[in-house]
């Protein structure tokens, strides 16, 4: 069970500007899969339990108001 | 006991830092398929709301979900209705909450969102947006 306050800590150390829009998979603060669709993501993962494996939708460029 | 959470701040060429309120949480589905992921957490929001790839992900068949329409900025969006627990591992305490979402569909694909139905009634949920941090205490 991933820790909300470690995890966030974990992420937040990251560089993800480089991922501006993207869905990130990261393990630990490894980034280990990443791209524009989150199938696509998950895709990269096969064989990967997803028990340590943390997605994040990284702010693009637009303001958003849903 | 409260616990206080940053902002995600990411840096963005040529615009201000995008810098979002977010907790990391564990969504499981069918099977126990599990999704950890950063969720905005939205004061703004009635219910909470996941786009159509991560219900999958999590094994949902949607096909028998019930249909329903949620508003947005953009208009109207089809989306449905499931029911997916969320475990928030807080420091010294876990908690576990059944909370309805609205899954969207079609290729719209925001982050998971922590709205006020099935996700704020179980906190007192403090933003401090100078400060760019907010609190969570259970209730």
């Amino acid at each position: 069970m991933i820790s909300a306050s470690k995890a966030s800590n974990l992420m937040m150390s990251i560089d993800l500007s480089s991922f501006s829009g993207e869905w990130v998979a990261l393990e630990g603060a490894k980034i280990i899969a990443h791209g524009k669709d989150l199938k696509g993501v998950h895709a990269q993962l096969k064989g990967i339990s997803l028990s340590k494996i943390l997605f994040t939708k990284v702010p693009g460029s637009e303001t958003m108001i849903l | 006991m409260s616990y206080t959470f940053k902002y995600l701040t990411v840096e963005r060429t040529g615009f201000p830092p995008a810098k979002v309120p977010h907790l990391i949480v564990t969504l499981v589905g069918k099977e126990n398929r599990i999704f950890n992921t950063a969720a905005l957490v939205d004061s703004g929001a009635d219910t909470c709301a996941m786009p159509k790839s991560v219900a999958e992900i999590l094994g949902f068949d949607l096909d028998k979900a019930e249909e329903t329409k949620i508003a947005s900025a953009s208009g109207f969006l089809d989306a449905k209705k499931i029911d997916v627990t969320i475990i928030v591992n807080l420091m010294r305490e876990k908690r576990t909450i059944l909370a309805p979402f609205n899954v969207i569909m079609g290729d719209f694909e925001p982050p998971v969102i922590l709205g006020r139905a099935g996700f704020f009634e179980n906190f007192h949920v403090c933003f401090s947006e100078k400060e760019k941090k907010f609190s969570l205490k259970p209730v």
